[in-house]
């Protein structure tokens, strides 16, 4: 650089967004810029040419102190960074603001004629200072936030646990009680009854499967928030599905009058590969939804192909109402769980206001979609759309529905070993099975079964599996043990209904499951194939 | 490549006593700064050619490095080289238990600069008074990257060799391992190699 104009030399210091300081080899102060002077919280009249030590007594014995006598004994440049030295020169924001400056300093030595001067330059790094604070204020608030979350979530699991325990035994405690009510009200409904006696037991029955249908709810709305409901691949198709759908709720469309048609696209495959007692699951609640919230009118079932693949159909179904519709500021929170259209619809048409969570539940397990179009007084259309693999092995007919036709005029014999320890469901297993034509014989505990069966020859046993003395399943592997080349069936008989408990009987050598409460026609399902 | 200077016992003796006098003083300076006892010592010093320099540190080894370039008597880069984590660890324990890890990495570059200058500073005043000669030196310029990298952003030529001191700081407990490396042409190897001769010629 040739030399400077020292006006444009002024004016250059005097724009620099830095401070600057020279200092010649007396440590004497030989020039400071506006920038310095603009910040400086003392006099600047009478410092130029004193001793920097003199101005600023607080920089004595510092390592500014050292660098800048390195840097003028030895040539040594220095960095005295605000991380290890506190805002060394006593500098603020302004005239008007005492905060104090955060200080980044070079210490740069120079040689002129053999004489050293040294350079102090300061840049005020206090918004970056600032940043860090607040970084790090950010960061302890996350680490708190985190420890609270985790202890929640800790909290939460064992609660959750607790949940599933209770769940598991409020299932079993009110299974047992119900398969009585079940069972028994069935067995009176044969009897000679007056019309007001009918009228009673039909009411006690409906009560009953409303109540079943509740708890039946809550525990796999349990099973589908803990992720244990799995979906089991079966084949099925449209029709009997519906059909089977509209016999169950055939009393409640007939006492309401209401009409049902059903659309089922003529393209859709025979057979399809699903789990069909969860579709039917769905197909039951939006049909029940749609016939509960309908007065009287129409209620429509639509099947339809959306798209055809190679292996697969993409299929939407649509129930439609003319119903009371639904508002479309509730429709949001309409598949969340215990929300209905309406709080005080609970009590007008009553629910768990579980089901559509439920069936939203267990279509996304389907990886499909859910939805709902209404207008309130004209009805609504709720829809799910699934894919569904083909069933490439078609048979026309369903099995299932002419061998229970057949099943059901059958009439059975030979002997069946009943084991119960509580006294009403050894009385409807009994009745029942002595009406399709068994010899019942009965034991109340495990030890007893065994000794029976020790005894005496029987087609099959059904076995209760919690029972005092010996329990049903420990009473089923001494019976394996003692066999050799027979195998007498074993039927579980239980109010254990959450998931694994049908593992553990076939892992003792049972071969079925049937669960409490159950009615003649599922006994007879049960039992039939060990015949 | 040219030839390491073969250094007499005397010789190499001198330049480990410089730089020992060196790390000392800034272990001194180190330790005031910060208000914890900080050692410093050179147990070993030897010539590297680039390559075998690559090779002691690590070919991936990430490295924390400070240098300042020497002007004068002879011409150097002077480094001081820490493996990256190891200078994380140095500048935690050298500002305390309420640092956040985060604030840390951001802290890194400025605070391993000034350690990088207090030591360089020292060994350099260690060198000039030892050989009564001033030199020109450069503010320090931090950089984190591989050796090959380092060498790549020095523009080094293959000529040149570096004078490798390995360096032990003890700190809080951690003895912790870095390295001063002064890289150096054949002309200001035998420069320093002759200056080390005149000085021990004055003392005998």
């Amino acid at each position: 650089m040739s030399d400077l104009n020292p006006v444009i030399f002024q004016s250059i210091c005097s724009n620099l967004d830095t401070g600057i300081l020279a200092l010649d080899n007396h440590h004497r102060l030989t020039f400071f810029n506006k920038w310095v002077a603009d910040r400086l919280s003392l006099d600047t009249e009478n410092i130029l040419n004193k001793n920097i030590f003199d101005i600023f007594p607080e920089i004595k014995n510092t390592r500014l102190d050292s660098s800048i006598n390195d840097a003028i004994k030895m040539g040594l440049p220095a960095i005295v960074s605000n991380i290890f030295n506190h805002s060394p020169f006593p500098l603020v924001k302004d005239t008007n603001n005492s905060e104090k400056i955060f200080q980044n300093i070079n210490i740069i030595p120079v040689k002129q004629d053999s004489e050293s001067y040294v350079i102090i330059q300061i840049n005020d790094v206090s918004a970056s200072i600032q940043r860090e604070k607040a970084l790090e204020e950010q960061a302890r608030k996350r680490k708190k936030i985190e420890t609270e979350l985790r202890t929640t979530l800790e909290k939460l699991n064992h609660a959750s646990a607790i949940k599933s325990d209770f769940l598991a035994s409020m299932s079993h405690e009110i299974r047992t009680p119900m398969n009585g009510i079940v069972g028994l009200s069935q067995l009176l409904k044969k009897t000679h009854l007056n019309s007001t006696q009918e009228k009673y037991l039909n009411t006690i029955d409906s009560s009953v499967n409303l109540l079943l249908t509740v708890i039946n709810d809550i525990l796999d709305f349990s099973k589908l928030e803990s992720g244990k409901l799995l979906l089991h691949k079966t084949n099925f198709n449209f029709n009997n599905i519906i059909s089977h759908i509209l016999d169950i709720l055939d009393t409640e469309i007939k006492q309401k009058n209401l009409e049902v048609s059903v659309e089922i696209d003529n393209e859709l495959y025979p057979q399809y590969l699903g789990d069909e007692n969860r579709l039917k699951q769905i197909f039951i609640n939006l049909i029940s939804n749609a016939i509960k919230f309908t007065a009287n009118g129409n209620i429509s079932i639509k099947v339809q192909l959306l798209n055809q693949q190679t292996n697969h159909s993409n299929i939407k179904v649509t129930i439609s109402d003319n119903g009371i519709g639904i508002e479309e500021s509730i429709i949001p929170s309409l598949f969340e769980k215990f929300t209905q259209a309406d709080s005080s619809t609970t009590r007008q048409y009553g629910g768990t206001g579980l089901g559509l969570a439920i069936c939203k539940n267990l279509v996304v397990l389907m990886s499909g979609k859910i939805g709902v179009e209404s207008t309130p007084g004209k009805g609504s259309d709720f829809w799910f759309e699934i894919e569904l693999e083909k069933d490439s092995n078609t048979t026309t007919e369903n099995p299932d529905n002419t061998q229970n036709a057949k099943i059901s005029e059958q009439v059975f014999s030979g002997s069946i070993l009943l084991v119960d320890d509580v006294m009403v469901n050894r009385l409807v297993a009994k009745s029942m099975l002595e009406e399709l034509g068994f010899d019942v014989i009965t034991a109340e505990n495990g030890q007893e079964a065994v000794d029976l069966a020790c005894s005496q020859t029987f087609k099959l046993i059904l076995m209760d599996c919690q029972m005092p003395v010996m329990d049903g399943f420990d009473a089923t592997r001494k019976i394996r043990e003692m066999e050799d080349q027979t195998h007498i069936p074993i039927i579980a008989l239980t109010a254990l209904a959450m998931k694994g408990d049908d593992k553990k009987c076939f892992n003792a050598g049972m071969d079925g499951y049937i669960t409490k409460p159950y009615k003649t026609e599922d006994l007879i399902a049960g039992i039939q194939e060990w015949l | 490549m040219g030839n390491p200077p073969v250094l007499s016992e005397l010789e190499a003796d001198l330049l480990n006593e410089i730089f020992n006098l060196g790390v000392g003083n800034a272990a001194a300076s180190l330790s005031q700064m910060v208000k914890q006892e900080i050692k410093l010592s050179v147990p070993e010093l030897n010539f590297f050619s680039i390559e075998e320099l690559s090779e002691t540190l690590g070919h991936n080894q990430l490295l924390s490095c400070v240098s300042q370039t020497i002007t004068g008597a002879f011409n150097a880069q002077s480094m001081v080289i820490f493996p990256d984590k190891d200078s994380l660890e140095i500048v935690g324990k050298l500002l305390g238990e309420n640092v956040s890890e985060e604030s840390l990495a951001e802290l890194q570059d400025e605070a391993m600069s000034e350690i990088g200058n207090i030591v360089l500073n020292a060994c350099i005043g260690s060198l000039s008074e030892s050989f009564a000669s001033a030199f020109n030196v450069d503010l320090p310029e931090y950089v984190r990257s591989t050796p090959a990298d380092l060498i790549e952003k020095k523009k080094l030529d293959g000529e040149s060799l570096i004078l490798f001191i390995r360096i032990e700081l003890t700190l809080s407990e951690s003895k912790i391992t870095g390295y001063l490396a002064f890289l150096m042409g054949v002309e200001s190897l035998s420069k320093l190699h002759n200056i080390l001769k005149e000085t021990l010629n004055k003392l005998l």
